[in-house]
């Protein structure tokens, strides 16, 4: 019951917002089709392996976290990969390392940290966060 | 055989109204070894600033184990120099560069970041108040200034140039302090980057240079964690390697998105840093470094912050 409340929300509340994300045609190519273990390079010191997704999720700022003025929150995303500590998302605009935010989706929601952003293009941000805090919505007993 | 590791330091810092509080030294063209040239005790008498005045390839040095004590020296008494007009700006710059260098310098080596921002914020208000005065030509400036490779030679060397930017932009007192605070917090990052890659002689590997890629990141880090500082002050520490094109680093932003003092930062930076020496090279001209840097009007640099800069320069050129 809980799980299905919590799913009707999140599906009402993604519907009132925009996605505002602009992905060349490359990138939402390999968003359709990536999947597994996410490539890595010798010089990544991650530390746990990333796993491939695609689902859309809600960002938006803790009370405690800083904010710049030109930022919305809420901002619908795309979460792109998973890892034991992090999770990698599409945002349109830019998030700065530090920022503190609450990550909504579909079956969980997610307290984290900004590590990085890098630009892919105009309206497309690479975003790293690293997990604080993980809550999966909770299942009937 | 003795051996004195002497310090340099500006001609201009010499002063008519107190000691130096440190034996001042010169080293004639040509000799190896230097001769006292002012002792610890002596106030400075007008023959000797005259020689000071005159003579344009004058170097002074004073020796390590004084440096605290002369250090020390010019700030106990730069409040009492600032105020006195009779002065000379370019004195009271010199003197100021001192502080300054000494101050970032150490403040730098104890790694605390509540520090360096306080000591910043306390040097930035000093620092604008000689940009506003128009007397103080960027030819002046440059002159006075060091031009070695240190971090917190190079923060207050980018400090210094751009307060005179933003007022010749013409910001406001307040917006230029700000500004300035940036310019001396821009490379905090790079207090976490090993010094053996930071003052590699050589090329860097791919490897290095991603680590050295990183400083603008972790010097925002460690100012979003200060509630004492600015939003301007993070994006110039954040932002100034990002280039109009988008080609930089660490986001890859384009024009649009970089903020006007993070502009102002980078073109402030990229000259100090290609006319300072460093390990791998020497410096270059001034006339050398902004035909270079007009090569990547806005591609890398902003026209009418580098204009502006450019013009400043020029008439030092000129004369």
């Amino acid at each position: 019951m809980l799980v299905k409340h919590n799913q009707q929300s999140f599906e009402q509340i993604i519907e009132l917002l925009t996605m505002r994300i602009r992905l060349t045609e490359s990138l939402a190519e390999s968003l359709r089709n990536e999947r597994g273990a996410a490539h890595t390079n010798p010089f990544e010191l991650r530390s746990a392996s990333r796993f491939k997704c695609f689902g859309e999720g809600i960002v938006t700022f803790t009370p405690e976290s800083f904010q710049m003025p030109e930022q919305e929150s809420p901002s619908l995303v795309i979460v792109r990969d998973l890892s034991r500590k992090g999770i990698g998302i599409l945002s349109h605009q830019q998030w700065y390392p530090e920022q503190e935010v609450q990550l909504q989706m579909e079956h969980a929601t997610v307290f984290a940290r900004i590590a990085r952003a890098r630009r892919l293009a105009p309206f497309c941000y690479e975003v790293g966060l690293i997990i604080v805090k993980y809550q999966p919505v909770a299942t009937p007993s | 055989m003795f051996q004195l590791t002497l310090i340099p330091i500006s001609p201009l810092t010499l002063s008519s109204l107190f000691p130096d509080g440190a034996d001042v030294y010169s080293r004639p063209k040509g000799e190896q070894l230097p001769i006292l040239f002012l002792a610890a005790n002596q106030i400075a008498c007008d023959d000797a600033l005259s020689v000071v005045t005159k003579a344009e390839d004058l170097k002074l040095f004073i020796c390590k184990e004084q440096s605290a004590t002369f250090q020390q020296h010019l700030r106990d008494h730069f409040d009492v120099w600032f105020a006195d007009e009779s002065i000379p700006i370019q004195n009271k710059a010199a003197m100021l560069s001192e502080v300054v260098r000494n101050a970032l310098s150490e403040e730098f080596t104890r790694n605390d970041t509540v520090n360096i921002v306080t000591a910043s914020k306390q040097l930035s208000v000093q620092v604008t108040k000689l940009a506003t005065d128009k007397s103080l030509t960027g030819a002046d400036l440059c002159q006075i200034l060091h031009h070695d490779y240190g971090t917190f030679t190079h923060s207050g060397n980018v400090a210094f140039y751009c307060s005179l930017i933003a007022t010749e932009m013409g910001f406001l007192s307040e917006d230029v302090e700000d500004i300035v605070t940036g310019g001396l917090l821009h490379d905090l990052g790079k207090l976490d980057i090993d010094e053996r890659i930071l003052n590699k002689p050589g090329k860097l590997d791919d490897f290095e240079f991603r680590i050295i890629r990183e400083h603008p990141l972790s010097g925002f880090r460690r100012l979003s964690k200060s509630n004492e500082t600015t939003r301007v002050q993070r994006l110039m520490t954040y932002q100034h390697h990002e280039r109009l094109d988008g080609k930089g680093y660490p986001v890859g932003i384009g024009s649009d998105e970089i903020d006007i003092a993070s502009r102002i930062c980078t073109v402030a930076d990229v000259f100090e840093a290609m006319t300072s020496n460093r390990s791998y090279r020497n410096a270059l001209s001034y006339k050398q470094t902004l035909e270079i840097m007009s090569e990547n009007l806005g591609t890398a640099f902003d026209k009418e912050v580098f204009k502006c800069w450019s013009s400043i320069i020029n008439n030092r050129l000129s004369k």
